[in-house]
């Protein structure tokens, strides 16, 4: 990324192939929508360039990376305001289904299971939402988060306590009601 | 450690992110206090099923979109490089950069950095807004090509934030108006199309297209476009449509009542 700040902006190409299929995921996985994470990965690394020469060198690239894709991703929210998302729920649910290579019957339940665990977690609050994933899909650790969402360590561990928390007791609920 | 601050290691328990002896006093606690234990295995077990979500891929159109963005860029970089080689000779020259520099200085070196800093702003938003034109027209391109309807109004909505159009998005956008199977993205290409009626392009496409639609309604949109345009060719045009028979009493009346009100304008 140094080099990138430089000048040598043809080099940002080695760090989209390195970072782009998991800064998607985690659109992915705060957006549900495959498009919206598309854009969002391009919107990411146009900010990188417009932004390169505040990159300060020592600084872990993907920390700095999620901090923007951060800020993208809540201009995303602004900018979207009360349109409806374009989260398919059909979809979601064949992708759960083509996902497993168990019979019918298990493959329906395990698409069911997951459908209704995401629609829990698309239930969490934005911010503990994000945490989660950060923490679940990005692999990151608890002093890797604090400095990307700049609180303290003691602060995140205790949200994504309460996430993990949050989510069981909904999707607990949601299960109950669907069996009821 | 007490139960909280147990319970606060979960995540980087399950995700084998501590060390052996951070893990061993977890584990340790787990043995010896049944609720925390209870409730590790039920969070843990909706930890779990988490990673069982399917991992979709980007999209194909997503690498050759970041290619184009990043070439573009460089593109605008070094015009803006070329632009500054172009600067005359006393600011090209050391000895003579130096005198100046000095020159400036006693000047006041407030005013100094202050032009500095204005020019390197000037570079750089030059690049990023070439690299930003660049980048909307690609996007408008692919998303305009794509399959899905919700892609294709995306694609349309994109084109309006290009200032300035080249021929191929206009192209696309009238071709999306002229044969998208999907009316409202037809009706959308209308509205976007409105920006642009100052393109010849355009302005000689928009009356012909009439022909072209089998919905009334976009046929009225098209009407209601050429109403709000100036020209004797839209008035030619919209003669035309007010009395080709072909077309729906609606439409007709549409066209009528635009030309009442031009007139009425003009005089």
């Amino acid at each position: 990324m140094e080099q990138v700040r430089d000048g040598d902006v043809g080099r940002l190409s080695t760090l989209f192939e390195r970072h782009h299929r998991k800064l998607f995921l985690f659109f992915y996985r705060l957006t549900g929508d495959r498009n919206a994470s598309d854009d969002l990965v391009q919107d990411v690394f146009f900010r990188i360039l417009k932004y390169r020469h505040t990159y300060q060198s020592g600084n872990e690239f993907p920390a700095w990376m999620y901090r923007i894709a951060r800020n993208s991703w809540h201009d995303h929210l602004e900018k979207r305001g009360n349109e409806e998302s374009l989260d398919d729920e059909a979809a979601h649910f064949g992708e759960a289904m083509a996902s497993t290579d168990a019979g019918p019957v298990e493959s329906l339940m395990k698409a069911e299971r997951l459908e209704l665990l995401r629609r829990a977690l698309n239930k969490l609050p934005e911010d503990r939402r994000e945490l989660l994933v950060l923490s679940r899909y990005q692999g990151l650790k608890y002093e890797e988060i604090a400095g990307i969402v700049g609180c303290e360590v003691g602060t995140v561990k205790v949200r994504i306590f309460r996430a993990v928390r949050d989510l069981a007791r909904l999707y607990g609920r949601m299960a109950g009601e669907r069996v009821s | 450690m007490n139960c909280d601050e147990i319970k606060e290691q979960f995540a980087e328990y399950w995700a084998g992110r501590l060390d052996s002896a951070a893990r061993a006093v977890v584990e340790e606690h787990l043995h010896g206090c049944a609720a925390c234990e209870m409730e590790a295995e039920h969070l843990g077990r909706v930890w779990e099923t988490l990673g069982e979500f399917p991992e979709p891929k980007p999209g194909a159109s997503l690498r050759p979109r970041f290619n184009e963005t990043l070439a573009a860029y460089e593109l605008g970089i070094s015009s803006a490089r070329r632009a500054e080689k172009k600067a005359p000779w006393w600011r090209l020259a050391p000895v003579w950069q130096m005198g100046v520099a000095a020159a400036m200085l006693a000047a006041g070196v407030g005013l100094g950095s202050l032009i500095t800093a204005s020019r390197q702003n000037s570079q750089e938003v030059a690049a990023l807004r070439q690299e930003l034109a660049g980048m909307r027209q690609t996007v408008t391109l692919s998303l305009l090509q794509q399959q899905n309807a919700t892609d294709r109004l995306r694609g349309v909505a994109w084109s309006e934030r290009v200032a300035h159009p080249d021929a191929e998005v206009l192209t696309a956008l009238l071709f999306t108006l002229n044969h998208d199977q999907n009316i409202n993205v037809r009706l959308s290409s209308v509205d976007a199309l409105a920006n642009f009626t100052s393109s010849p392009l355009v302005r000689k496409a928009i009356p012909g297209s009439i022909d072209k639609q089998d919905s009334p309604l976009v046929q009225v949109a098209l009407i209601d476009l050429m109403s709000a345009t100036r020209g004797r060719d839209i008035d030619e045009a919209l003669r035309l449509a007010a009395a080709n028979p072909t077309l729906n009493e609606a439409v007709r009346d549409r066209a009528r009542k635009a030309l009442t009100t031009r007139q009425g304008d003009m005089q």
